[in-house]
């Protein structure tokens, strides 16, 4: 390894890093804006042309806001949790191919399961345990806000936090259910031949609808995006874990549950959008190559597949502002069972559908399309369940009250 | 590898596993109500069904032992024959299934010997029931059986370990399983933490174990069978140090299981506190298979370090296990004479029990090829008579709890009086453990002090007879309480029918195995 | 590389020491909860130190995604547990200080160091690799290892039954929930029958203790 290596790993991290943070001022801009029109409203549009300086002015307010800890909190703890919640929203990029930019100046390596010749500058890392280290990493996330609210010392932030660790228990379980029903679909535990196996159009959401719609429920419950936003229910808690944090913390806090959004959504794109690829990227590539040479190829090949992933992740986004604009907030009941005894076992299920169909059938194409069934058949029984609540037998009725003689 | 033929080896095994679901499962489509009677046909048909299956689940492991009934060669071909063949197909002999579980003669004696003692402690239930959740109750002890019955088959640490926890985990629970009475509570919570720091001990020995052995091989090789018992114990029969540490940790580890002395202190409160049915399967089952798997262990993982009975060459695992007996015979003992809750007092007793059998274990260790068999057989006619013994005292006792509402000496009073036939089985048991001729419980001490003896462990063999000769006095003060001390109550105790079957079975194989121990020592002697 | 490799080592061992003897010894239980987890994760170091990406990972994912905030849940919904004020060491700690210290002089030390430490060679080539990724350890599973597969199944089915024992209660012994209308009309129907006498609304026990009689 090189200094050469090891510069452009430093340079891969910094530039990751501030895209992400940038995306994430953004992206709070975007989700203000649109929720607005989505309420008939006009939204931030005074700071700068169209509101676009609005995320900057809010870092200067949240910069220059005074610094405070709770006279009763656990210092060191209280001031650990944000850095904890931040953290694994950032590490978690380390293993999501953004694009193909081979280094190497061969676009077709980038099609490659074998990966020889592949310098890909557009992910960091290609571990191939890549969808664990997202699991693992996802699963370390709980503790920045079951911490804060612990170390607030005030009840609200406390609550917020027991309800983020059930609620993010419960969901785990699904999201891995989902995540590892994709990993048994192609065989690999690695993110960019995951990618590259979904390429000719026959992407990750065919075999795996059913896995597709847990994985988008399990994953909005994991960044307590609405409807799942109990932890930081404004009416019930006021403002939940983050009750007693102000300033830069707060914004830490904010800045680690968008980042979160932005990476279950790059996630989802490509475990079930076939990542960076693009219907023509690779006629595109060819031509290019054949009209300028292999490194203008590569670098054409590299922008463009970098734009299809955006562009793919934007339209998540877009989701799910539409979901928060439009949902009401689950009660803490229903979503643990929504939890337990739907998604989990609906993700067991289809761990079995994808074992069984695919050993039975080895065509690709073929179980592709018997899965794609078997979910939409599943999906429509468990979404016809008419759930009628039904009557708590726990709780008495005034009439039936008998008193202790 | 294991391959489809090998699963009628494993019948047994499977066979709990399926009655244990089995139980689980028809608890569900029994009556639920809040009314008693609706609970009390549930619980009644989740024991029943536990009773007849593990009955059914016995006869099978007897008839595939072959030991009562072997088919001869030129028997007929047809239906019958075929099924008994393909069973018997099965029985004891092979090499181990994978290299993990192996199942020769030892495994299947002991298959026996812990089913057996499970289906005692099932009809012991059908009389003393939980209040909540029957079924799991019922399967949990059948889970437990499966564990054991893994224990002494385990021919491979992983699989060793894991048959642990899965004898342990359930019996955790069972002791604690009356959450409202306090002393079950903090039987269950003690026996947790206990086996839970045994545990612990247990895998680091035989983590360290794996390392003298990976260290003693040098170059790789395929490292997958290295957890093998006898693949540690060629590897690193040369080594040093290191290996006889991890020898000391998994003898602490399994004598935390065993409760020998130093490491007994959670067993009085977990036998007081438990439910005592729970306590006779306890302290009967589960030491018999923790017995036979530290017999594995020692044999085939530490061969190198045997050492002698005699203890005339320094070190080994003979010196180690010396002095645990000393100290479980005699403190054992002299600790059950001040003690005035029969339960704690049984429970004392079967700590020095489990001093002799470790005597058994000595025997292994000396020169003659004859007398380690010898040892061997001691051990296993003492397992079974002490098993049966115990699990017919702490029957009686179970009964005597429910019935008078206490386990103290006090409770026992008079009881010749308020039922005859009871009072009696209870003095079999008790003059069994304490080893009056012509009880089984003389002849198993008699035969493991002989082997002792002749092994070379002559000064231990003194000890041990003097501290028999010490029990007695506690003994004899239940047999006082019962039949001279007035009684305070003069309401009679009936004898369930569950209880009165357990201890008719107890009793029996006590006074026949004792009187003619011929008929079980030619079985045992296969080993 | 290889003296890197010693330190780095050398690093992840101390952190891993320091961690276990804070969970230990700080009084606050949550703050050993915490260091519990930085022991966790240095285990994980270590496991990738020994290239055994998947156990480390997997370790992360278990220990400390999922072992330990359950450990944190428990404590946070128990109340009155932050061990502030609780003593650690009883006053016989000199004694135990000393069978430990004299244990490990007497038969850990020696042992450890008079014990010849034989590295293993690099292997052959060709020879088989040991189980370290997911696909070996998956064929492991199936294959040689079947019946351990088999029992953990059966284990960790039985830890399942088990805490549900444990913390399920059977309806009929739950105690009633009431809203707050009916706990005021209860309150209200009470005064007006039996000023003196305020009884619990329980749900009768269904069955007798079928120990009862052994309770004193």
């Amino acid at each position: 390894m090189d200094w050469l290596t090891i510069l452009i790993i430093v340079i891969q991290c910094f530039v990751i890093t501030l895209a992400v943070t940038t995306a994430f001022a953004y992206l709070t801009l975007f989700e203000r804006r649109i929720l607005a029109r989505l309420q008939n409203r006009v939204g931030p549009n005074r700071a700068g042309p169209a509101g676009l300086l609005q995320p900057a002015a809010d870092a200067v307010k949240l910069f220059f806001k005074e610094d405070i800890v709770p006279a009763m909190a656990d210092k060191p703890v209280y001031l650990l949790a944000p850095a904890v919640a931040v953290i694994p929203a950032l590490i978690i990029w380390a293993v999501i191919p953004f694009g193909c930019l081979n280094l190497n100046w061969d676009y077709q390596a980038c099609y490659d399961p074998a990966r020889t010749n592949l310098w890909n500058i557009l992910q960091i890392t290609d571990l191939n345990i890549g969808v664990l280290y997202v699991l693992a990493v996802t699963s370390i996330g709980v503790y920045g806000i079951t911490l804060a609210g612990w170390a607030s010392n005030n009840k609200y932030s406390m609550l917020g936090g027991i309800r983020s660790s059930a609620q993010l228990i419960s969901y785990e379980l699904a999201l891995g259910c989902a995540v590892l029903s994709v990993v048994m679909t192609y065989g690999t535990l690695s993110t960019h031949e995951i990618v590259t196996q979904q390429q000719g159009g026959l992407w990750g959401i065919i075999p795996q609808l059913l896995g597709f719609v847990l994985y988008m429920i399990a994953a909005t419950a994991e960044v307590v995006r609405a409807p799942f936003d109990l932890v930081e229910a404004e009416q019930e808690l006021t403002g939940g874990y983050n009750t007693e944090y102000g300033s830069m913390k707060f914004a830490l806090f904010f800045m680690a549950e968008y980042i979160k959004l932005i990476a279950v959504s790059a996630l989802a794109v490509t475990f079930f959008f076939g990542g960076w690829h693009f219907p023509g990227l690779d006629i595109l590539g060819r031509e290019v190559t054949a009209l300028a040479g292999p490194v203008a190829g590569s670098i054409v090949f590299g922008i463009v597949s970098l734009g299809a992933f955006l562009l793919k992740v934007v339209v998540f986004l877009f989701i799910s502002v539409w979901v928060r604009a439009s949902w009401p907030r689950l009660r803490y009941d229903r979503l643990m069972d929504l939890g337990w005894k739907w998604l989990l076992p609906v993700g067991l299920l289809n761990l079995v559908y994808t074992t069984v169909v695919i050993i039975l059938i080895p065509d690709r194409v073929v179980h592709s399309w018997v899965l794609f069934g078997l979910g939409a058949i599943t999906i429509a029984i468990a979404i016809g369940f008419n759930r009628t609540p039904k009557p708590i037998d726990n709780v008495t009725l005034v009439k039936d009250i008998q008193l202790p003689n | 590898m294991f391959q489809l033929t090998d699963i009628p080896r494993l019948l047994p095994e499977i066979l709990l596993l399926v009655l244990a679901l089995l139980v689980l499962g028809s608890d569900i489509l029994e009556r639920w109500g809040r009314t008693p009677a609706a609970q009390l046909e549930r619980v009644k048909s989740s024991a029943s069904l536990t009773a007849i299956g593990l009955g059914m689940v016995l006869f099978v492991a007897l008839l595939q032992s072959g030991y009562i009934y072997r088919l001869p060669e030129t028997a007929p071909v047809n239906f019958f024959t075929n099924i008994i063949r393909n069973l018997q197909s099965g029985g004891p002999g092979g090499e181990p299934i994978a290299g993990a579980f192996a199942t020769d003669h030892l495994t299947m004696i002991a298959r026996l010997l812990i089913i057996g003692a499970a289906l005692v402690t099932s009809l012991l239930c059908l009389d003393v029931r939980p209040s909540a959740h029957p079924g799991e109750f019922y399967a949990l002890i059948i889970f437990s059986t499966l564990g054991m019955c893994l224990m002494v088959g385990a021919n491979e640490f992983l699989l060793a370990y894991l048959a642990i926890e899965l004898t342990s985990i359930p019996l955790y629970l069972l002791a604690g399983y009356f959450r409202n009475d306090p002393r079950s509570a903090e039987a269950g919570l003690k026996y947790f933490l206990f086996g839970a720091i045994s545990s612990a001990i247990l895998l680091y020995g035989m983590s360290l174990a794996f390392g003298a052995a990976l260290n003693g091989v040098g170059s790789a090789t395929n490292f997958n069978d290295l957890t093998r018992f006898d693949r540690i114990g060629t590897f690193t029969a040369s080594s040093g140090g290191l290996i006889t540490l991890a020898m000391l940790f998994i003898v602490a580890g399994m004598g935390y299981k065993l409760a020998v002395v130093p490491f007994h202190s959670w067993s009085p409160d977990v036998y007081e506190g438990a439910p005592t049915p729970i306590t006779a399967f306890i302290s009967t089952a589960s030491k018999a298979a923790g017995f036979i798997l530290l017999f594995r262990l020692l044999t085939k993982t530490f061969p190198a370090m045997t050492g002698s009975p005699t203890l005339d060459t320094a070190g080994g695992w003979t010196a180690v296990l010396a002095v645990l007996a000393l100290l479980t015979v005699v403190i054992g003992n002299l600790a059950a004479l001040p003690q005035t809750n029969v339960k704690r007092l049984l429970a004392y007793s079967s700590i020095a029990h489990a001093g002799f059998v470790v005597l058994g274990l000595l025997a292994w260790a000396a020169a003659q090829p004859f007398d380690r068999e010898q040892g061997l057989t001691a051990l296993l006619y003492y397992l079974f008579i002490y098993s049966l013994t115990n699990l017919g005292a702490f029957g009686a006792l179970a009964l005597i709890g429910q019935q008078t509402g206490g386990d103290d000496l006090t409770h026992l009073r008079g009881l010749s009086r308020r039922n005859l036939p009871l009072a009696l089985l209870f003095t079999v048991c008790i003059l069994s453990l304490a080893g009056i001729p012509p009880l089984g419980g003389f002849f198993a001490k008699f035969y493991i002090f002989m082997v002792g003896w002749q092994s070379g462990a002559t000064w231990l063999v003194v000890i041990a007879v003097v501290m028999t000769i010490v029990s007695l006095y506690y003994y004899l003060r239940l047999l006082k309480a019962m039949f001279i001390e007035p009684a305070t109550d003069l309401t009679p105790v009936s004898l369930p029918r569950g209880i009165g079957a357990a201890l008719a079975i107890a009793v029996v194989g006590v006074l026949v195995l004792g009187i003619f121990p011929n008929l079980i020592l030619s079985v045992l002697e296969r080993v | 590389m290889e003296v890197v490799v010693q330190i780095t080592f050398g690093v992840i061992a101390v952190f891993i020491l320091v961690a276990a003897a804070m969970v230990v010894s700080v009084r606050n239980v949550i703050h050993a909860a915490l260091w519990l987890i930085a022991c966790f994760f240095g285990v994980g170091a270590l496991y990738m130190l020994l290239e055994a990406e998947f156990l480390a990972v997997v370790q992360v994912l278990i220990y400390v995604g999922a072992v330990s905030v359950l450990i944190l849940f428990a404590i946070m919904l128990t109340r009155q547990i932050t061990g502030e004020g609780v003593r650690q060491l009883t006053n016989r700690w000199p004694v135990v200080l000393a069978i430990a210290t004299l244990l490990f002089a007497t038969v850990l030390a020696p042992t450890l160091i008079n014990q010849q430490w034989n590295v293993p060679p690099a292997p052959p080539l060709g020879t088989p690799e040991p189980i370290a990724g997911p696909a070996e350890l998956g064929r492991g599973f199936v294959n040689e290892f079947l019946i351990q597969f088999q029992v953990v199944g059966v284990l960790l089915t039985v830890a399942l039954i088990g805490a549900i024992v444990i913390a399920y209660e059977e309806r009929a012994r739950r105690r009633k929930v009431l809203t707050l209308a009916e706990e005021l009309e209860l309150k209200r129907l009470r005064e007006q029958t039996s000023p003196t006498v305020p009884a619990p609304v329980e749900a009768e026990p269904v069955v007798q203790e079928s120990r009862s009689a052994s309770e004193r």
